[in-house]
């Protein structure tokens, strides 16, 4: 951004215009240097979230079902709501460039100061989602603790039918024992099969649940510890990647607000014009790949079949 | 600069007298911690570099001392190795993350990288000042985790293991976080201002080679990095979340860690010795004051570095649990990735060939490189070969591969750049005879340390061990006799530098004839680097300049310039922008 | 002490010990004789260069050579297509190592913080290695803690144990080893004693290793120096079972508090109340029988998650595994249980293997209690007479 381009020397060319840095020799230097920094960084923006979509894959083509299983939890018509906000937003945001460009002081602020309120919807909207599953102890990793099914989280939403399968899936391996060589037909012997899918979890979904089956199982009559039942191993992993990958993605969101903001109070200085209107245009650039990577959380995260 | 015209192009040279430079352009403290000159920024990295290169070392020094005898010499029980546990990772931490991915580009390159392509700055100063205190954050809150219970999870933090020992792990990643944003940042204008600031004349392939392997380790950073940060978030929330993502305890795959960790970890040897090969690329032609030999090869190589050397990440896990297809594959790319760096052997070494070899002592340092390097990399061949690597996975034979490549190659590159452009930054010449003789104490002690590893790790003498079987001991004995000698090279390095900073003969512009444009400016460089515009010629075209007993340096000789310009007319309209 | 100067050592590379080897061996020899051939080009030919080519006076002037396509061609293809060989050279080597035989024995291995236990197919359990000349091996790698890694240098191969997952190491020994047997490491860093992990294995030949299994298959025996055989008590196993099959990872001996487990120190008829429980109300009392406790502790190691201690979690895995394949499960167990007593807070007397006459001076002569005394110190757990002097059969 143009700030950061402003440069150390006093004793600059006197045709310079006010927001040329020394070290440029040409407005349209410094724009083009602008714009391939802000581009370098939105690259290096999308590399952070690609981290987390990679765990995303590998823990979905590891462990469907629990991906199948977990999305339940979450409240789609919130998700679809702040899909449409954040579209809404970018829109806003790409006309307060133009505004901008075109030197519209009034609109380009007024412009600027509906994408920050659709930021702070966004954020709301969160927040709610974020309040319901911490009321359900809807944790990530560790504190993973539902208190509900899915399709009984009442106060949320009813998916109807459930379509959680009956018995577990992955318990079947239980990872303390190690499964026995497999064989192709010439006797040789695979370490792909032999090898349980990454990360079966000792912990896994709900402890009491193992063990209560198993006393059941033992014919016992059980005493302590709710019994949730029927779901798969491991979904603490998915409510991990959720947080994770929202969590990061809000503060982006927040970010981006700010420097709306800032932007906001320069344009209504009068700031901007058609010589110079780089920082909108870039934080612009900024919040529409924030709009992008939550286009590509919401079904990554909420339509899952 | 707005034009080029040639005639102007006195080079500043020996009658410029540098009253007013950019060291006492302006004075007192604030001038230098809030400068945005880049040269300044970069003298301030070089002092921080230089510093936790000293304190990494007193590490090593540890280590060695500790595997004098088979139970230890400073942790001789089983509670205590975990201090000798802690010694090991942060020697390589603060080498890695502080020292050498730093150093050449963040301190060197910062300094020489604007002027060698002409222009008057970076193209975003103040980040670059930004990035110069994230790396100051980053390097704080490393310094935290040693005083808060040092990490001990090697270099490398490996998950479980990482997420559930009890020393101040966050601490140093959060450190790694910040250093790998400062390096983000810095790779990001370097690009910019490579893409964006250079002067009319100067084309791509008129670039000085640095300024190649400069871009392309830039590339590296602001595509890797970002893949670091997320992985040490990770690691963070996994130890303050239990979030399960890498923690077996919680259901997440350490061998996805691993894939993360190298999918940075593996592009960031390139991050580190890359830019060595381009303080070669500039140190052989000068001292051998002939033409670099096959421009564009080299040039290129650097970025087919850059390029497969995403591609390899692997070859650090094939008996770690990863399929036989996929070390199939990693194994077949790191082999691919060899044959850009033998491409600048050859050409380096075909430089050398009729040419006026000067053994100053970066050239010394430049021809120790050559002989060490090749040595790591030709074990790295070793490494990625898929059986030969069962064998050698995790012993001491990649340790010394490892140190052959940091240590012989992009330190001792570091070490040549210093000596090449010390006259430069500092305006004055150190002692050529000590500088020899630091030199090859340096060559000596380094080769008896670590060849012997070489032997013992092929027979089986497993890495971060704090004690090992008697029958290795002789081994170990060398290797720290020479880890002593290496320790006096470098004590007498710090002494003759510090020396010369008060005592140094002053400096020439040009000490050692050599084209590029940083030499064409006074030594040290003015504020605002070039007084007048530079001329862009072939930046290996030595041939007009020759040496003056006067000044004690080299200067141009315009009637030879005359000639070497209309010999080859720099078109105008060719490159750079409009 | 570990005699590796078999007769197949080089300078480099450590004897030649299993079928892996050969390969890995051959690709080494070809690689370090092209690198070395390559690294004395370099050094040749810079050192030549340096000497005949040194300055003269400052302003030598140098022919202009800018490049030459044909030569760089030449050094870039060269040395592809030498690299590729080399790959092809390794790779051949490395789908050794995923191919075991399958008629090769399993041994389980179990890599915990910080040593490696051995479990045999006929249930004996061991920390050094045992293998037999000539006949494959498929050793099932896991972990309980962190990463770990086995590494047998003779060997020439080595593998991470990743907890949660099975890996696997398998080769044919084809030397027999030294009395010292060949080192195994853990390779992989894994905290405070990784340095301290490591082993040896033991190639023997057929009569051998049957021995050496009939032994580790019966911990309850062990051979002294002179070949004598001696019956061990069991409080000492219980101790062993306890560092060997991971107790000792959760459960400590010392009473510190703090534990993932219950410390076992006191335990033995002490009260213990539960926050989870399969048997409604059920509590343990110092005036229990010792029956109920022994049914007790047995149950917790088969099914741990029955019942839950208050104050801790339901994180222990179930032994059952450990256990079943021997055909002295409850034997073993028993011990277990001999040696929580015998850190407990009252009088012990440790009990005799159920075999009693395994203990019977007239079969077995140097089997007195004196013997025991000076032997095994701490058989009698400090408490009372020598276990050999008290005969019980249960
Ligand atoms: C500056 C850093 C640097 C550089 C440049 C390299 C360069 C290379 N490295 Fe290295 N490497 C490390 C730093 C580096 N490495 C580190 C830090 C580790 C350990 C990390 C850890 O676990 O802690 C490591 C580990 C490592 C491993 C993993 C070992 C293991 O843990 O089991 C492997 C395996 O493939 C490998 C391979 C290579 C290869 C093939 C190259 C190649 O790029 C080398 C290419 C160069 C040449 C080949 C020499 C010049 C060529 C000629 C003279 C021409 C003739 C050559 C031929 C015909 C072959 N390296
Ligand atoms: C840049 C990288 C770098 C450098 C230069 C070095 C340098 C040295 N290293 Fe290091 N090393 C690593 C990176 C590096 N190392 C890494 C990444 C690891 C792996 C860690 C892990 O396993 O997690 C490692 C591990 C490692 C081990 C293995 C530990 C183990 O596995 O148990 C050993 C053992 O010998 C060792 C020794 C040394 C020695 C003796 C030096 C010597 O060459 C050091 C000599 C330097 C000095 C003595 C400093 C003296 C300086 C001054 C006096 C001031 C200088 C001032 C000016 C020049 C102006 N190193
Ligand atoms: Cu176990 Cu290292
Ligand atoms: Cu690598």
């Amino acid at each position: 951004m143009t700030t950061i381009a402003e440069g150390h020397d006093e004793q600059g060319h006197h045709e310079h215009p006010k927001f040329l840095a020394h070290h440029f020799d040409t407005p349209q230097q410094q724009f083009d240097s602008g714009k391939l920094g802000i581009w370098l960084f939105l690259t290096t923006e999308i590399l952070l979230f690609s981290g987390l979509f990679c765990a995303y894959s590998v823990y979905r083509s590891n462990h469907p079902e629990v991906f199948e299983y977990a999305h339940q939890y979450l409240n789609k018509t919130y998700g679809a709501l702040n899909t449409l906000v954040l579209i809404f937003s970018s829109f806003t945001m790409a006309w307060g460039v133009r505004a901008a460009q075109l030197g519209q002081r009034k609109l380009c602020v007024s412009l600027l100061g509906i994408t920050i309120a659709c930021g702070a919807v966004f954020m709301c909207i969160k927040g709610v989602e974020y309040n319901a599953k911490f009321k359900e102890a809807l944790f990530p990793g560790y504190y993973y603790n539902p208190t509900e099914r899915p399709g009984e989280v009442g106060n949320i939403e009813h998916t109807g039918e459930s379509t959680i399968p009956l018995k577990p899936l992955a318990a079947a391996t239980a990872p303390d024992q190690a499964p026995p060589l497999a064989h192709d037909a010439n006797g040789v012997a695979f370490e792909e099969s032999r090898v349980p899918r990454a990360a079966v979890g000792p912990q896994g979904l709900n402890p009491e649940w193992e063990s209560t089956e198993a006393a059941r199982d033992a014919g016992q009559e059980i005493v302590t510890g709710h019994e949730v039942g029927n779901e798969p191993k491991n979904v603490q992993i998915f409510f991990s990647i959720y947080f994770l990958m929202t969590g990061l993605h809000g503060l982006h969101v927040l970010v981006g607000m700010s420097l709306i903001f800032w932007v906001l109070l320069r344009a209504r200085k009068g700031e901007f014009g058609p010589e110079y209107y780089s920082p909108v245009d870039f934080v612009g650039l900024y919040w529409h790949v924030v709009d992008l990577i939550w286009i590509f959380l919401f079904p990554l995260l909420y339509l899952i079949s | 600069m707005t034009t080029i015209s040639p005639d102007l192009a006195h080079p500043g040279g020996p009658f410029d007298s540098p009253t007013d430079h950019y060291l006492n352009h302006t004075r007192g403290f604030w001038s230098w911690a809030l400068t945005l000159d880049h040269k300044r920024i970069g003298v301030m990295y070089l002092t921080a570099t230089l510093f936790f290169f000293f304190v990494a070392g007193i590490f090593a020094m540890i280590i060695r001392t500790q595997l004098l005898v088979p139970n230890g010499v400073i942790f001789t029980t089983e509670d205590s190795y975990v201090h000798y546990n802690q010694m090991f990772t942060l020697h390589g931490a603060i080498m890695i993350f502080l020292v050498l991915i730093p150093g050449i580009p963040a301190a060197l390159g910062n300094f020489v990288l604007p002027i060698m392509l002409g222009a008057k700055d970076v193209a975003f100063p103040r980040l670059n000042l930004f990035s110069f205190y994230l790396y100051v954050s980053g390097a704080i809150l490393a310094i935290l985790s040693i005083i808060l219970g040092a990490v001990d999870t090697g270099w490398t933090f490996y998950t479980p293991y990482s997420a559930q020992t009890d020393t101040a792990v966050c601490w140093m990643v959060g450190g790694v976080f910040v250093l790998g944003f400062s390096s983000i940042l810095t790779g990001m204008n370097f690009i910019v201002t490579i893409h964006k600031l250079r002067p009319p004349g100067m084309t791509w392939f008129r670039m000085p080679l640095f300024l190649w392997s400069t871009y392309a380790t830039s590339i590296i950073q602001v595509l890797a990095t970002p893949v670091l940060g997320i992985t040490l978030l990770l690691l963070i929330m996994e130890r303050v979340l239990r979030v399960g993502i890498f923690n077996s305890e919680y259901g997440g795959d350490p061998v996805l860690f691993q894939h993360f960790f190298w999918f940075y970890s593996h592009p960031a040897v390139y991050i580190m010795i890359l830019p060595a090969m381009g303080v070669m690329s500039e140190v052989v032609p000068t001292f051998s004051r002939k033409h670099i030999f096959g421009y564009r090869f080299v040039a290129l190589s650097s970025l087919a570095i850059a390029i497969i050397g995403f591609l390899v990440w692997g070859h650090h896990m094939f008996p770690n649990g990863q399929s036989t297809m996929l070390a199939t594959i990693f194994s077949f790319l790191t082999m691919l990735v060899a044959i850009p760096s033998a491409i600048k052997v050859w050409n380096w070494l075909a430089t050398m060939y009729r040419g006026s070899i000067w053994l100053q002592t970066p050239m010394c340092y430049a021809l120790s490189f050559l002989f060490n390097f090749t040595i790591g990399g030709l074990t790295g061949i070793f490494l990625g070969a898929l059986s030969v690597d069962v064998h050698l996975h995790d012993t001491y034979f990649v340790v010394a591969h490892f140190h052959y490549v940091m240590f012989g190659g992009t330190l001792l590159g570091f070490m040549a750049g210093l000596h090449y452009w010390w006259p430069k930054i500092t305006g004055r010449m150190y002692n050529e005879t000590l500088g020899k003789v630091a030199c090859a104490l340096i060559f000596i002690g380094f080769n008896t340390t670590f060849l012997p590893q070489f032997v013992m790790g092929s027979h089986g003498m497993p890495r971060r061990y704090a004690s090992y079987l008697p029958y290795f001991q002789p081994y170990h004995v060398m290797s720290s006799i020479g880890a002593y000698i290496q320790f006096v090279g470098f004590a007498m390095v710090a002494a003759y530098l510090i020396h010369s900073l008060f005592k140094g003969e002053k400096a020439p512009a040009n000490p050692w004839g050599s084209a590029t444009l940083e030499w064409s400016c006074t030594s040290p460089p003015p504020h605002d680097n070039f007084k007048h515009p530079p001329h862009v010629g072939d930046p290996y075209d030595h041939s007009n300049l020759v040496w003056d007993d006067a000044v004690q340096g080299y200067v141009r000789d315009n009637r030879l310039a005359e000639t070497y310009t209309t010999k080859t007319a720099i078109p105008h309209q060719a490159g750079g922008h409009h | 002490m570990m005699n590796l100067l078999a007769q197949t050592e080089t300078f480099f590379l450590p004897p030649q010990a299993s079928n892996l080897s050969y390969n890995v061996d051959w690709a080494w020899n070809t690689i370090l004789g092209i690198t070395g051939f390559f690294f004395c080009l370099v050094v040749a030919i810079m050192l030549i260069f340096v000497i005949k080519y040194r300055r003269r006076t400052p302003n030598d002037s140098t022919p202009e050579i800018t490049h030459n396509t044909p030569l760089e061609i030449t050094w870039t293809v060269v040395p592809l297509i030498i690299v590729i060989g080399i790959f092809f050279v390794a790779f051949k080597g490395f789908l050794n190592y995923d191919t075991p035989p399958s008629n090769a024995v399993v041994v389980d291995v179990e890599a915990k913080k910080w040593n490696f236990t051995f479990t045999y197919p006929n249930g004996g359990i061991s920390d050094t290695l045992y293998v037999q000349k000539g006949v494959p091996v498929v050793l099932n790698l896991h972990s309980v803690d962190v990463l770990h890694a086995l590494y047998i240098p003779a060997f020439r191969t080595q593998r991470n144990a990743i907890p949660y997952r099975t890996t696997n190491i398998w080769f044919i020994p084809e030397e027999l080893t030294p009395p010292d047997g060949f080192p195994v490491f853990c390779t992989q860093y894994c905290g405070k004693d990784h340095s301290h992990m490591h082993t040896t294995v033991h190639v023997l030949d057929a009569a051998d290793f049957q021995a050496a299994m009939a032994q580790v298959a019966n911990p309850f025996k062990v051979k002294d120096a002179d070949g004598h055989e001696h019956w061990v008590p069991y409080v000492q196993l219980g101790e062993k079972f306890y560092n060997q099959m991971g107790c000792a990872t959760c459960h400590n001996v010392t009473g510190a508090p703090g534990g993932t487990g219950p410390t076992w120190k006191d335990l033995w008829k002490s009260h213990v109340t539960f926050s989870a429980s399969n048997e409604p109300g059920f509590e343990l009392q110092p005036t229990d029988s010792d029956d109920k406790w022994e049914k007790y502790i047995t149950e917790s190691a088969l099914h741990p998650s029955y019942k839950i201690v208050a104050g801790y979690q339901d994180q222990m895995p179930s032994f059952e595994a450990q256990f079943s394949g021997s055909s002295m499960k409850e034997e073993k167990i028993r011990a277990i249980i001999a040696y929580i007593r015998s850190i407990g807070r009252l009088p012990y007397t440790p009990p005799i293997p159920a075999n009693s006459d395994l203990y019977d001076a007239q079969k077995h002569p140097d089997h007195h209690p004196e013997w025991l005394q000076s032997h095994w110190p701490a058989a009698a757990g400090g408490t009372t007479a020598p276990a050999a002097a008290t005969t019980q059969a249960q």
